[in-house]
C-alpha cells in the first residue's frame, strides 16, 4: 500500500474528535462554533452546553479574563497568531485547571468572517512542577536577598571597626607620650637626688649643720613632688583600666581641706607662700572621699607650684545655694594662657609644664581632677589671667543636714 | 567599596535628571516618540496597560492626513527607556500625567486631542486638570475611574482579582527574559529579527509589568473626573469585562462636557477589533465639535 492511500483511510473528523488535545474554534466575539471531546471532557460540559453559546473567556478566573482583554486578544489582533499562553480554565466542577493554549486566526471560505483556531493543552503537572520552580526562585531571591543585608551588616560592621582602629591608635598615641613625659619627670628628682648625695658625699666635712639641713628640705620637696607625681600615676592607670567608680558618701569638707593645708605647709613655706582658708557653712558634700581629696590636693598643689615666692593660696569653701557647696582655690601666681585653659577640659594628658622654682607636673593631675569632678556629678570652672593668678572652682552636691537626735 | 562607590555614582546621575528637564531628544528616547502627519491639528496617542503604542496601528491612518500623530510608550512599556521607569514616580498615575504634559510642553504642542486607553484615559484626565491649556479634546476607549467594587460603586472587580491577574502575568513572560530584553530596545528596523521577537507588543519587564498593572487596577480617580473642563467623548464597547458599560456610563456623567458613545463592538480594545467604527465614531465627534450648532 503506498503512502498516499494510506493517509486516504485517516477519518479526518475522528482526529479532531478523538485527538489527545483540545481543539475548538471560536468567532470574533469569542464564542466556541465548534470543539472536540478532549476539551469538552476538560471542561466537563457536553457540546450541547458548550456550542454557540458560551464564549472562551468566560471560562476564565477574572484576572485571566484581564489578561485576556490586556494581553491574549491585542497580541491576536496584531500578530494573527498566539502561542504559549497559560490560563486558568474554571471547569464544571468550579476546579481551576491549567491549560496552555494556542491560538491562529483563520477566515471563512468567502473570507469575510474572522474565526480563532485554538489548541488547548493541559498541564496540570507541568504547572505543579513550574510553581515549585517559582517558590525555589522566590525563595533563593529570599535568600540572596538576606545574603545582601548580612553583607551590607558585616560592612557597616567592618566600618565601625576600622573607625575604632583609629580611635586606639590615637589613644596609644597619647600614652606612648604621656609615658615619655612622666618618665622625663620621674628622671629629673632622680637626677636631683643624684646630684645632693654626690654634694654630701665629695663635700661633707665642709658643709655646716644650717648647709645639711637647707639641702635635706629641698630633697624632701622635691621627694613629695615625685611621690606625688607615682600616687597619681598609680590613681591615673587605675582609672584607666574602669576600676573606678565613685563611692559617694557624706564627706566633711573642711576636715579635709584643713588636713591638706598641713599637709602642703612646708612646700608653701619653702616658697614664703601664705597658705590660708576659710569656710562659710557646715553642711557635708556628697562625695567619693578619695576622690574629693585626690581633687583638692591637686589643685592646691598646682596652685602652690605655679605662684611665685611670697605670694598666696586660698581656699574658700561656701555654700552656692542650698543645694550646693563650692570650692574655690585661688591663687595670685603666673596664670594660664587662653591656649593652656581651653585645652584643659578635653581631658587628655598634656605636656608637663613648670612650676615656678622647676617643679615638674605631667598634666596628668589635672586631667584626673576633671574626670573625678565628672564622676562625682559635678562641675569645674577655671578663671585665669596671665601674671595676675588663677581660680578653679569645684561644685558639688551637698548632703542634706543632719537632724540633731531628739532627746 | 566598589559597590558604595558605584551607589553613589547611580544617586548622583538620579540627582542630575530630577533637577534638570529633559531635553527633546531625552523625552523621545525615553517615551519612544513617534511624530507622523503634518496636520495642524495635533492628536496625542496613549496605549493602557498590557501593550504598547503598536495598538494604534489600525486608527492612525484615518487621521494623518488631517493631524499631526504623536505616538509614545509609557516609561516601562514598549520601547520606552526601562532605565527611566522610577517605582516612586510611576507608584500613581500622576507620574505618567506629568509625563504626558513635558512631553507636550517640550515638542510644544498645545490644542491637543488627547486619546487615551483604558487606563491611560485617567492618565488624560489628570494631565488636563494639571495642564487644562494644552488639551482640546479628550476621547476615552474604554475608561474606568475605580476598577475595584465598593459599597456604592461597580467597577467590575475586587482586589483578589488583581492578585490573580498578577499570577497570569508571573506565568505568562510573552517570551520576556533577560536576555532578549536588549534586543528589545532596537530592532525596530530590523524585520529579520522578527521570528524571535513575536510578542514583543505586549512583553514588558516582568517586573515593571506587575507594578503598572498594581497601580493601574488599585487607582481610584473618581473624585478626579468633576475637575476635568476639556470636552470629553467616551468611547464605551456593548460588552467589556474590564471596564463594563455602567464603568463607563459613569465615567460620562462625572465629566461636565463629556459625550458618552456606546459601541456595537465587544471586548476591552475596539481600536484593534472594530477599528472602523472606532475611527466613525470619532470622526463624527471631532466634525461636530469643530464645527459649531
Amino acid at each position: 500500500m503506498s503512502l498516499h492511500s494510506e493517509l486516504d483511510l485517516i477519518d479526518y473528523k475522528a482526529l479532531y474528535n478523538e485527538a489527545p488535545v483540545g481543539y475548538f474554534t471560536s468567532d470574533a466575539s469569542g464564542y466556541i462554533v465548534n470543539t472536540n471531546n478532549k476539551f469538552l471532557a476538560l471542561l466537563g460540559l457536553t457540546r450541547e452546553e458548550v456550542v454557540h453559546k458560551i464564549r472562551f473567556q468566560t471560562l476564565l478566573t477574572m484576572g485571566g479574563k484581564i489578561y485576556y482583554e490586556t494581553h491574549y486578544v491585542p497580541l491576536l489582533q496584531m500578530q494573527g497568531s498566539v502561542n504559549e499562553i497559560n490560563f486558568d480554565i474554571v471547569n464544571a466542577d468550579k476546579s481551576k485547571v491549567p491549560i496552555l493554549i494556542n491560538t491562529t486566526k483563520i477566515l471563512s471560505e468567502d473570507g469575510n468572517q474572522i474565526y480563532w483556531q485554538s489548541t488547548v493543552f493541559d498541564i496540570i503537572q507541568r504547572k505543579r512542577y513550574e510553581q515549585e520552580l517559582i517558590s525555589s526562585k522566590k525563595k533563593a531571591e529570599e535568600l540572596s536577598e538576606e545574603l545582601i543585608s548580612i553583607n551590607k551588616e558585616l560592612n557597616t560592621q567592618s566600618d565601625i571597626i576600622k573607625k575604632q582602629n583609629v580611635a586606639l591608635e590615637k589613644i596609644n598615641l597619647v600614652k606612648d607620650k604621656f609615658f615619655i613625659v612622666v618618665a622625663h619627670d620621674l628622671r629629673n628628682p632622680l637626677i636631683q637626688l643624684h646630684s645632693f648625695v654626690q654634694l654630701i658625699e665629695r663635700h661633707a666635712d665642709i658643709l655646716s649643720k644650717e648647709q645639711l639641713k637647707e639641702i635635706s628640705l629641698d630633697l624632701k620637696s622635691s621627694l613629695n613632688n615625685t611621690l606625688g607625681l607615682a600616687d597619681n600615676l598609680i590613681v591615673w592607670a587605675r582609672s584607666q583600666m574602669k576600676e573606678f567608680s565613685a563611692q559617694q558618701s557624706n564627706v566633711n569638707i573642711q576636715e579635709i581641706v584643713k588636713h591638706l593645708i598641713l599637709m602642703n605647709d612646708d612646700f608653701a613655706k619653702s616658697k614664703a607662700i601664705n597658705l590660708s582658708y576659710t569656710f562659710d557653712g557646715t553642711k557635708d558634700i556628697v562625695a567619693d572621699k578619695d576622690q574629693l581629696t585626690f581633687i583638692l590636693r591637686n589643685l592646691i598643689m598646682n596652685a602652690i607650684k605655679f605662684t611665685p615666692k611670697n605670694g598666696s593660696v586660698k581656699v574658700d569653701v561656701f555654700e552656692k545655694n542650698s543645694e550646693t557647696i563650692t570650692i574655690n582655690i585661688s591663687d595670685n601666681g603666673i596664670g594660664m594662657s587662653k591656649e593652656l585653659k581651653e585645652s584643659l577640659s578635653l581631658m587628655t594628658v598634656k605636656n608637663s609644664s613648670h612650676g615656678t622654682m622647676g617643679e615638674k607636673g605631667s598634666g596628668l593631675g589635672l586631667s584626673l581632677v576633671y574626670e573625678f569632678v565628672e564622676m562625682n556629678n559635678g562641675t569645674i570652672d577655671v578663671i585665669s589671667e596671665k601674671d595676675k593668678g588663677t581660680t578653679f572652682s569645684v561644685t558639688l552636691k551637698s548632703a542634706e543636714p543632719q537632724l540633731p537626735l531628739s532627746p | 567599596m566598589t559597590i558604595l562607590f558605584s551607589g553613589f555614582i547611580s544617586i548622583d546621575i538620579n540627582y542630575l535628571k530630577s533637577i534638570r528637564t529633559m531635553t527633546k531628544k531625552e523625552l523621545t528616547l525615553r517615551n519612544n516618540i513617534k511624530i507622523l502627519g503634518y496636520g495642524d491639528k495635533t492628536m496625542v496617542f496613549a496605549h493602557g496597560f498590557g501593550c504598547d503604542q503598536n495598538m494604534w496601528r489600525h486608527l492612525v491612518p484615518a487621521f494623518i492626513d488631517s493631524y499631526k500623530i504623536v505616538l509614545l510608550d509609557h516609561v516601562g512599556s514598549g520601547n520606552s527607556d526601562l532605565n527611566d521607569y522610577d517605582y516612586d514616580k510611576y507608584n500613581t498615575l500622576q507620574g505618567y500625567a506629568d509625563d504626558i504634559i513635558e512631553i507636550c510642553q517640550e515638542l510644544a504642542l498645545s490644542n491637543i486631542t488627547f486619546v487615551g486607553h483604558s487606563v491611560s484615559t485617567m492618565i488624560g484626565v489628570l494631565a488636563s486638570i494639571g495642564a487644562p491649556k494644552i488639551f482640546d479634546n479628550i476621547i476615552m476607549v474604554g475608561p474606568s475611574a475605580s476598577y475595584i467594587n465598593s459599597d456604592d460603586y461597580i467597577g467590575g472587580f475586587i482586589k483578589d482579582d488583581i492578585d490573580e491577574l498578577l499570577s497570569s502575568m508571573e506565568s505568562n513572560y510573552l517570551g520576556w527574559s533577560s536576555a532578549i530584553a536588549p534586543a528589545m530596545m532596537a530592532n525596530d528596523d530590523r524585520p529579520e529579527l522578527s521570528e524571535e521577537l513575536s510578542n514583543r507588543f505586549c512583553r514588558n519587564d516582568p517586573k515593571i509589568a506587575a507594578h503598572f498593572a498594581k497601580v493601574s487596577f488599585l487607582s481610584d480617580h473618581r473624585h478626579d473626573l468633576k475637575d476635568v473642563h476639556t470636552n470629553t467623548l467616551v468611547i464605551q464597547c456593548s460588552e467589556d469585562v474590564i471596564a463594563p458599560v455602567i464603568v463607563g456610563e459613569f465615567v460620562a456623567k462625572n465629566i461636565k462636557s463629556s459625550k458618552l458613545v456606546i459601541m456595537n463592538a465587544t471586548g476591552h480594545c475596539p481600536h484593534l477589533s472594530a477599528p472602523d467604527e472606532t475611527i466613525d465614531i470619532m470622526k463624527k465627534y471631532l466634525g461636530e465639535i469643530e464645527v459649531p450648532a
